[in-house]
């Protein structure tokens, strides 16, 4: 109660609450009303927690949907933690007061096409499409416009374990694997804007084999490789520099310490977790479950610190 | 700047609609309710800028309206705005059940005079009208309001399609006005592109009525 009082004197409630309560169609659709509405009151407190934590960060529409994606997977306390760390990490720069540099990053997706396709970004260029058609797949991870909740897992898996602008890039995979239809487009921007928007509908059809193309194109045009005007991003964006700390001091430690850190913190969640993770069940030693939940929490952290230094060596 | 060339292509007129206003007014409903005739009650916010297609016959013209929905969070507005760019009509929306939204239409036409475009056909929807027990904006206060700034207004439901179709089709019948009276004048050199359009004939104000222009 007396967190809530503090929430609503925040200045992005209502903004919050319009678009949470609004986001019925992420929820499975066979889920009790009552239920999608308790769970729809979690991601409300999950990004009210996180705003009020952290002044600085600015809300905006979207960000709900990755706060829902977290929820749906990992429960209320776990999704505040890992909301919190990936807004001060890879969502930081969406969170300014502004747009400057999500608009920056944005143009990015051009700079990748340009250098992978250059008869397509000429088309591109000549319909005068701009980035916006890009600005929904980016700032929610394609959680709004992917309507199959396992397919936004697995990408939100894969954005965890790899670099911030990895999302441009999977944006960037995405378009060229549709190049020939959109060269048969008609070049204008209308058209052209309508087509973009509607490609992450195919997205289910062949995930896996896009973040194969995204990593692909990651690795042969690096961010620091692609034209001068994404180094005036990297110099100024948040995310992508925390991120290159938070690689550096990866890459002097060993996976298994990181482990053993968060395994402290862990533990008390782990406690509440287990009731949760094991409502029916009244068997067994609430030890085991403790053990069994532990393991499953540092596993799923683990596993993003460890494909983190595992793939930063192939980067550095 | 050559929009009247851009519009009347094949005895069809292509005019472009942005809707406008406060967030979760309807704004996406009222796209979807016009162009498909459908209410979907699970619509999400809308982020960036999307848009779809209609085509209608008005006064035995064929017309196709490019109707674009916008997001109404502000902090999109900086980069929405570029879409407002060369549109004939704009639908101001603002929600008969929270009185926050109406109050914001002013400041939502302060944006559109910064854009310069305060010459383009402009019509004010005030939305969910079924919601009768729940209502803020007093129709009193709401038709005072759009008569004092030259505006039309409909009370409009997506949900029930109320009203939705005749204020879409005022707004065609308004445009197409401002279009020929464009036209008229064409052979003198054009200042700025929204300008001819908005200068209605003596002919368009009788019908109209309440003596309105843009």
């Amino acid at each position: 109660l007396e967190e809530e009082k503090m929430f609503r004197k925040n200045k992005y409630w209502n903004q919050v609450n319009l678009d949470v309560k609004r986001s019925q169609r992420r929820f499975p659709p066979n889920l009790r009303v009552s239920r999608r509405t308790a769970l729809q009151h979690q991601v409300i407190n999950v990004i009210m927690r996180v705003l009020c934590r952290n002044p600085e960060l600015h809300y905006y529409q979207g960000y709900h949907d990755v706060a829902v994606t977290l929820v749906l997977v990992t429960g209320e306390d776990l999704a505040t933690a890992l909301l919190e760390q990936i807004s001060l990490h890879q969502l930081r720069d969406f969170m300014d007061h502004n747009m400057e540099r999500t608009s920056q990053m944005l143009a990015l997706i051009h700079a990748i096409i340009e250098v992978a396709d250059p008869e397509l970004e000429r088309f591109l260029r000549r319909s005068d499409v701009g980035h916006m058609f890009a600005l929904s797949w980016l700032i929610t991870w394609f959680a709004h416009v992917v309507n199959d909740p396992d397919s936004i897992f697995r990408i939100f898996d894969f954005f965890l374990g790899t670099h911030p602008l990895m999302p441009i890039y999977l944006g960037a995979a995405l378009v060229i694997s549709h190049r020939n239809e959109l060269l048969s487009c008609e070049c204008e921007m209308s058209a052209v804007h309508h087509f973009l928007c509607s490609l992450p509908q195919h997205i289910p059809q062949s995930l896996e084999q896009l973040i194969e193309e995204a990593h692909d194109l990651f690795k042969k045009y690096p961010p620091q490789k692609l034209e001068s005007a994404s180094k005036r991003y990297l110099k100024e964006s948040s995310a992508v520099r925390i991120h290159d700390t938070f690689v550096k001091e990866l890459s002097n430690q060993r996976p298994d310490v990181i482990l053993r850190q968060r395994s402290r913190s862990v533990l008390i969640a782990a406690n509440h977790t287990t009731e949760r993770l094991q409502p029916e069940s009244n068997s067994g030693s609430s030890g085991i479950f403790v053990k069994l939940a532990f393991w499953a929490l540092s596993a799923s952290v683990g596993t993003m610190a460890f494909f983190v230094a595992t793939t930063a060596k192939k980067w550095m | 700047m050559d929009q009247n060339q851009n519009c009347h292509k094949n005895n069809e007129f292509l005019f472009k609609v942005l809707i406008i206003g406060d967030v979760a007014v309807g704004k996406s409903s009222i796209m979807k309710r016009f162009a498909e005739n459908v209410f979907d009650r699970k619509y999400g916010s809308t982020i960036g800028v999307d848009f779809k297609t209609k085509k209608l016959k008005l006064g035995g013209k064929a017309v196709k309206l490019q109707i674009w929905d916008t997001a109404g969070h502000e902090r999109f507005r900086s980069i929405t705005s570029a879409f407002y760019r060369g549109a004939h009509g704009i639908v101001l929306v603002y929600d008969v059940t929270r009185m926050e939204t109406f109050t914001n239409i002013p400041k939502w036409l302060q944006e559109l005079d910064l854009q310069d475009y305060n010459c383009t056909v402009k019509i004010l929807f005030g939305n969910k009208s079924d919601l009768s027990s729940e209502r803020d904006v007093p129709r009193e206060t709401a038709f005072k309001y759009a008569d004092s700034n030259n505006m039309f207004l409909f009370e409009t439901s997506a949900k029930t399609g109320n009203s939705v179709n005749e204020a879409f089709e005022h707004l065609v019948s308004r445009m197409l006005v401002a279009f020929h009276e464009a036209e008229s004048t064409a052979t003198k050199p054009i200042l700025s592109g929204d300008l001819s359009t908005c200068i209605l004939s003596e002919q368009e104000k009788i019908i109209a009525g309440s003596g309105c222009s843009c």
